[in-house]
């Protein structure tokens, strides 16, 4: 027997490819379909520029499940014992196992997404540019794709860990997670912006994020594979501790996502029933016992999403402020919510003191609004022309030093929660202004605001901050009057 | 000819010696005869070939058959020794047939009997 | 040359949310000679299987280890090229056809070789375009099992491969496999429960209960180490006691009176040295048969006790 073998004659990829030759025809016929409806959701291919969206959601779903079908194949070592016997004999090490069925996944399922996509793109773009959104066919395109990676890597690392039938339940409730996942993305788009403070890039942010959240999984599911034996197939491998986990993860994830200011608790509730209906499918025999200790995860879990939820409304003095998106503090300013063509699905903030900040804020209409009231004041010069940049910095200024000398009113942890999970009043809210300076750019299509929100006023201090105001040399004149 | 049982008590090497030896006996297998490789009497009797080679070690070693490299084993010239293993037999029988009354005449005359035919059988033969 | 040192394989299972756990194999040790046909016997479920995966180096056994000329081979790809494991599951190949198999063993193994495979079908007269999952039980097993024999590797290690195959088929696989042991050097480790099987196709066995080795070596010098005796009492009767207080142990034991058959571990010497104690005449002594050896050894495990003995 020769003992020099090269370790390029063996070949564990096309050994896997081999092993599925029919259901990769089926898949890519499916995901070919996929592609099709991504490019003819958004006008039609025809060239009949009708807009039928709900087909985006179809190709959504058939990405997703020929995701979970071709994962699940490609482990197939993970819970059949005649596979684990042949696949595990061969002389590879568990690592270029572990590639090898991934490339195979690969292979079969993000490259055909990727190419058909690509081609229908291309086509159109080609030949029937005019009727068809090229760029939001992209967008849609990095969605499905995004979707597809993730349902790919969750699949992979629940056949990883569990290697059992409760894989399918746990895959089909990440699948419901991801599923979700477009429809309330405030929470990453939250952190990302509060993190980086950029204009985002919309939907591509969320491709990007699921591109490193599966990148993440794929290097968990790879170090949990290496770490099974032949003895763990068709069993966990770590025990029922590594189904919580999982379940619990994804509990916190689904919060995360379905947690909506001000309407938290109907989602919770709902959570929390899926939860332990789970539970009671997958431990009935035991239920009685494991209620009550799923109970006690989901409260567990519960508490770290409070974590969460506290830390992104806080700032970095440790008050708590429950307005979204409204990390109020003495002497900033922070622009938010740029509204283009009155659709906000681009938004972002500045800080008033950075430079194209201010660029921006060229000739504009500086008004502010009662938050209470909506009652609008148009802040000008005494002689009525629009405040300029050294102007506009002398009123921040103005404002700044007013902010540092008074209290605003805080919202302690409570009221934050109270707010959150119960969509209670914030304090805010209660008997106190916070104004919004908008500034306004542009016309017609072009036509873009930018607000600020901040700066809490007593209701009865207001003439005496609208007199600060007038004493800096700006007139402020109230256009409307909403109140009483 | 070597018969084997498989699921009788004695050794399946020993019945291969014994086969072996019986048919060099009976002058089956004439010295310098050549007999088959292990591998292929493993084969044709459908057993393991390592018990095969241990009975061929076996007959080797009491000098029944020897061995060239490349060519075989064969059936050594064999004096006495392929006898043995029949005088043990022989023994043994002649203890039972007394034990169990037969008389010592009886077993002579069989003796007798069974020498003279076989010399007449050789002699035939040589005549030939 | 495989040495098993010290190995202990336990599954762990949930019942519910307990965790069960199940000793398949037990400090089990021993060695497979160069070119020899070893034989793993055993009752159902003594873990013969576990053990044939801890040597082919798909299970990672919990105490001790597996060293095939001289490297462990639990995650071990440069050792696994000389290791073929063949299981009892076949479902697996079943989306094959025959000639598909040849090329997926191709891109398995670097030893594969397709011509022997070829060779092999042919002699079998097994259909190459057929999809595996549509021949018989006996065609299947033989199919992979000369697929096994094809990747042309220094150990091979076959789990039930005899299962379901007629005598003639049988035979045939025992030619195909003297064949690899002759010419090519190999080892072969085979797992049955049936004797006869083994008694023809091997020189070694290990005998398995319960996970814990109950003999291993040589059939011949197994068998040699068990004696049956005919007993008849010069002073009245013979009783199993007598027997064990002259340091024999007794497997079985059967008569009336005077006259008694025992089946007793020790050599034909211990056992007569041991017996020349007693009151009894000249004793008769043979050697059991390996089906003999399985029977009474595992009895004494208690495992086939149907009948209390007197």
């Amino acid at each position: 027997m020769e003992k020099s073998m090269q370790k390029n004659d063996v070949h564990p990829l096309r050994s896997e490819l081999r092993a599925h030759k029919l259901s990769t025809i089926l898949v890519l016929a499916f995901i070919v379909l996929a592609a099709y409806l991504n490019v003819g959701s958004r006008g039609a291919i025809q060239g009949d520029p009708t807009d039928t969206p709900v087909l985006y959601i179809f190709a959504i779903i058939i990405v997703v499940v020929s995701g979970i079908i071709v994962s699940r194949q490609a482990f197939v070592d993970t819970y059949d014992v005649a596979a684990r016997d042949a696949q595990h004999a061969v002389p590879v090490s568990a690592r270029t196992r572990f590639f090898a069925k991934l490339w195979s996944v690969v292979l079969r399922h993000i490259v055909p997404v990727v190419l058909t996509n690509a081609a229908f793109i291309a086509f159109c773009a080609a030949f029937k540019g005019d009727t068809v959104d090229i760029e939001y066919s992209c967008i849609q395109a990095a969605t499905i794709l995004s979707f597809g990676l993730a349902a790919d890597s969750l699949t992979v690392l629940t056949m990883a860990c569990t290697g059992t039938i409760i894989g399918e339940v746990i895959a089909g409730f990440a699948f419901v997670f991801v599923a979700f996942n477009l429809l309330a993305d405030a929470a990453v788009m939250n952190f990302v912006d509060q993190l980086f403070g950029f204009d985002g890039f919309g939907e591509y942010m969320i491709s990007a994020y699921w591109c490193v959240v599966t990148v993440l999984v794929f290097c968990a599911a790879g170090a949990v594979y290496t770490l099974r034996d032949g003895r763990h197939t068709g069993k966990y491998v770590a025990g029922p501790a590594a189904w919580e986990m999982l379940a619990a993860g994804a509990v916190l994830l689904m919060e995360m996502r379905f947690g909506y200011p001000g309407r938290s608790w109907p989602a919770m509730l709902i959570l929390l029933v899926i939860f332990l209906a789970l539970h009671f499918a997958v431990f009935r025999k035991n239920a009685r016992r494991e209620l009550p200790r799923a109970i006690v995860i989901y409260a567990a879990v519960t508490l770290i999403y409070i974590v969460y939820v506290l830390l992104m409304y806080a700032n970095q003095r440790g008050n708590f402020f429950s307005k979204d998106r409204s990390a109020v503090e003495a002497g900033e300013y922070w622009i938010a919510d740029d509204e283009w063509n009155n659709n906000s699905w681009r938004s972002g903030r500045k800080y008033a003191n950075e430079p194209d900040c201010e660029l921006m804020i060229g000739s504009h209409i500086l008004k502010w609004i009662d938050s209470k009231s909506s009652d609008e004041y148009h802040i000008t010069n005494k002689d009525g022309s629009l405040p300029d940049e050294e102007q506009y910095k002398k009123l921040v200024e103005v404002l700044r030093e007013y902010c540092s000398k008074n209290e605003y009113p805080k919202d302690t942890f409570w009221d934050v929660l109270g707010y959150v999970f119960c969509g209670a009043d914030s304090n805010y809210e209660g008997n106190n202004f916070g104004f919004q300076l908008t500034a306004s750019f542009g016309e017609g299509r072009d036509a873009h605001r930018e607000r600020c929100t901040g700066y809490i006023v007593d209701e009865d201090r207001v003439p005496d901050f609208l007199k600060m105001i007038e004493e800096a040399g700006f007139v402020v004149q109230q256009v409307t009057n909403y109140r009483r | 000819m070597i018969v084997i049982d498989v699921t009788g008590r004695v050794p399946i090497f020993e019945q291969i010696c014994r086969g072996i030896c019986g048919d060099i006996a009976k002058g089956i297998l004439k010295p310098h005869d050549r007999i088959p490789a292990a591998r292929v009497l493993a084969k044709d009797l459908g057993i393991n070939p390592n018990t095969v080679a241990k009975a061929y070690a076996a007959l080797e070693r009491d000098g029944i058959i020897y061995s060239l490299a490349g060519k075989g084993c064969f059936v050594a010239e064999h004096g006495n020794r392929a006898d043995r293993r029949f005088t043990d037999e022989f023994e043994q029988k002649t203890r039972e047939a007394l034990h169990a009354g037969v008389s010592r005449e009886t077993l002579a005359e069989i003796l007798e009997r069974v020498w003279t035919e076989m010399s007449e059988k050789k002699e035939g033969d040589s005549n030939d | 040359m495989i040495e098993v040192n010290k190995v202990s394989v336990t599954y762990t299972g949930l019942r519910g949310v307990r965790i069960v756990r199940n000793k398949a194999l037990d400090d089990v040790s021993f060695t497979v000679p160069e070119g020899s046909v070893y034989g793993l016997l055993g009752t159902n479920g003594a873990g013969k299987s576990t053990l044939m995966r801890a040597m082919g180096g798909i299970f990672r056994p919990d105490t001790g280890s597996v060293i095939i000329d001289g490297r462990d081979v639990w995650n071990n790809a440069e050792v696994k090229t000389d290791i073929c494991y063949v299981g009892d599951e076949l479902s697996w190949y079943e989306r094959f056809t025959v000639g598909e198999l040849k090329t997926y063993g191709q891109n398995c193994r670097p030893s594969f070789s397709g011509e022997a495979f070829d060779r092999m079908v042919k002699a079998l007269e097994l259909p190459k375009e057929r999809k595996i999952s549509r021949l018989s039980k006996g065609m299947r097993r033989q199919v992979v099992t000369i697929f096994g024999v094809a990747c042309c590797t220094k150990y091979l290690l076959l789990d039930e491969s005899f299962d379901g195959l007629d005598p003639a088929m049988r035979r045939i696989i025992r030619e195909i496999l003297t064949d690899e042991v002759c010419d090519n050097g190999s080892s072969i480790v085979l797992s049955s429960h049936n004797v006869t099987e083994i008694s023809e196709a091997c020189d070694h066995i290990l005998l398995l209960h319960g996970g814990k080795i109950v003999e291993s070596g040589e059939i011949d010098d197994i068998c040699d180490r068990y004696r049956k005796i005919q007993l008849v009492g010069s002073e009245g009767n013979v009783s199993r006691e007598m027997l064990e207080k002259a340091g024999i142990a007794v497997l079985n034991f059967m008569g009336e009176g005077c006259v008694a058959q025992a089946v007793v571990r020790g050599t034909d010497e211990e056992v007569r040295a041991g017996v020349s104690k007693l009151h009894v005449n000249p004793v008769e002594t043979v050697p059991l048969t390996l089906e003999e050896v399985f029977i009474y050894a595992m009895r004494e495990k208690g495992y086939g006790k149907i009948n209390a003995e007197k």
